[in-house]
């Protein structure tokens, strides 16, 4: 009889403290280190540009494809390459998206790629801050900015993992000058990855 | 670029460029030697040259960290390549040398884009083939009809031809490459009003071998890279072909006023066809009811 109170008190504590412990830290998931593909159906990159100095205009680029390296543990050892196909340009409007691909902006007969390449990746705060190379329009800049792991989860049986980011490009570095004063020249890009392992 | 800066830099400075220059090497030069030193396609290039620098800046340096478009290339060629053509004049047997080099030079800058990214195979060598062979015929022809109709006629021609190409690509959608057909236009147009002034002046076979060409290689950039239809392009290239008609009977014995029109007309048919087709596809209103 004392063997049982015994063994229900014990487990009790355990079980107490098993409880305490995982509501103190209730932190994410730690992402497995490795190879991870991007998910193109829930990967969104989407641009925001000044219109007739009035009002903001949003579009995406639909088509994005690319992978990286990730170990939580060791960020330095990370790297990605995303590439976007310049004629997956949408903005809502056939037209105007025809003008987009057109010599006058994205040139995609000429450019049909879009691509970013990270050259370090450094723990920042609750982030990480990335150096990269970004070509468009035939032009390639070093880049750098913030970028946010959003999290770590599962889809049907695989882990997936999500980053999120935004930053701003000056798009005449880049050759794209057409209508600069009606449309602005700044473009800030909303980034949107999720991942899954490979 | 548009509005008044637009029209110095498209329109005024080449004219005034290559119609200046060309007046004052008529004014101290010998015919003999402006045909031996390709003056007519030095200053039409430097015209050229002044008037996209002027709009659109200095393109970026070939083999740097830009990649270079077609008509960066185009430009280059236009500007620099020329020195090519200056060896025209100086054995005119073998002027074919420098005007074949000219016109691949052209060529193969424009289709950069598309070897790198679209075409692969044996096809690569077809259409190379294909388009180095029309525009040996246009610039064959060209300079045969040149030289074998002096005063304004063939650079009237020409002028003609490269307005309706700046308006046709205008109209397909891309205002740069129409803004740079226009400087073109500019500077031949300098060269025409040059012959009505000082009949003498001929553009001459250098002249008249980098107008063609430049004027085929922004017709490459419009079809390949814009939305400038196929058939256009063609209608545009017969354009400068079909003035030859008027050196065929019954037009060839009518007296040279009556030949003039008739050339201008045989050229107008075919470019016009291609303006009123263009013109008749293109949406003055784009994107609804509402502008860019």
């Amino acid at each position: 009889m004392r063997l049982l109170v015994s063994s229900l008190v014990l487990a009790s504590t355990l079980g107490f403290f098993a409880l305490g412990t995982s509501a103190e830290a209730p932190s994410a998931p730690v992402a497995p280190a490795g190879e991870w593909t991007i998910d193109p159906v829930h990967s969104t990159i989407h641009y925001k540009i000044k219109h007739n100095n009035a009002s903001w205009f949003y579009g995406r680029l639909n088509d994005i494809s690319g992978s990286f390296m990730f170990d939580e543990a060791d960020p330095s050892s990370a790297g990605f390459a995303v590439e976007v196909k310049a004629d997956s340009v949408d903005s809502g409007n056939e037209k105007l998206d025809q003008h987009l691909r057109s010599p006058d902006f994205f040139d995609v007969k000429q450019f049909p790629v879009i691509s970013l390449e990270s050259t370090s990746i450094e723990k920042a705060g609750k982030g990480y801050k990335v150096k990269g190379k970004l070509s468009l329009h035939g032009v390639t800049k070093d880049i750098s900015f913030d970028l946010e792991h959003v999290g770590t989860g599962d889809s049907r049986g695989d882990k997936v993992i999500g980053f999120h980011t935004v930053f701003t490009i000056d798009r005449t570095d880049f050759g794209m000058d057409y209508g600069v004063g009606a449309i602005g020249s700044d473009v800030q890009l909303i980034v949107s990855i999720e991942a899954g392992q490979q | 670029m548009d509005g008044p800066p637009a029209l110095l830099f498209g329109i005024l400075v080449p004219a005034l460029v290559t119609g200046i220059g060309l007046l004052l090497v008529t004014l101290f030069v010998t015919e003999r030697a402006r045909e031996r030193h390709a003056v007519g396609a030095a200053f039409a290039a430097a015209g050229f040259l002044a008037g996209a620098a002027g709009l659109f800046g200095l393109p970026p340096l070939p083999f740097g960290d830009q990649t270079l478009t077609g008509d960066h290339w185009l430009q280059w060629t236009a500007s620099v390549g020329v020195l090519i053509l200056l060896f025209d004049g100086l054995r005119p047997g073998l002027a074919f040398v420098p005007r074949a080099l000219f016109g691949a030079a052209t060529i193969l800058g424009v289709v950069q884009a598309m070897l790198r990214h679209h075409w692969e195979g044996p096809e690569v060598w077809t259409r190379l083939a294909t388009l180095a062979g029309l525009l040996a015929v246009l610039v064959t022809a060209t300079a045969l009809l040149g030289r074998r109709v002096k005063g304004a006629s063939v650079p009237f021609v020409l002028l003609l031809a490269a307005t309706c190409l700046a308006v046709t690509i205008g109209l397909t959608g891309s205002a740069k490459l129409a803004q740079l057909t226009g400087i073109v236009c500019s500077s031949v147009g300098a060269a025409w009003v040059l012959t009505l002034l000082r009949p003498s002046f001929r553009l001459g076979g250098a002249g008249l071998t980098w107008a063609v060409s430049i004027l085929f290689g922004l017709g490459l950039c419009a079809c390949f890279y814009s939305e400038l239809p196929v058939l256009d392009g063609l209608l545009l290239c017969a354009a400068p072909l079909a003035p030859w008609l008027a050196e065929l009977p019954p037009l060839r014995d009518r007296s040279p006023r009556l030949r003039f029109a008739a050339r201008a007309i045989l050229c107008l048919l075919p470019a016009g066809f291609a303006v009123t087709r263009a013109a008749l596809a293109f949406d003055p209103d784009p994107y609804g009811d509402y502008d860019s």
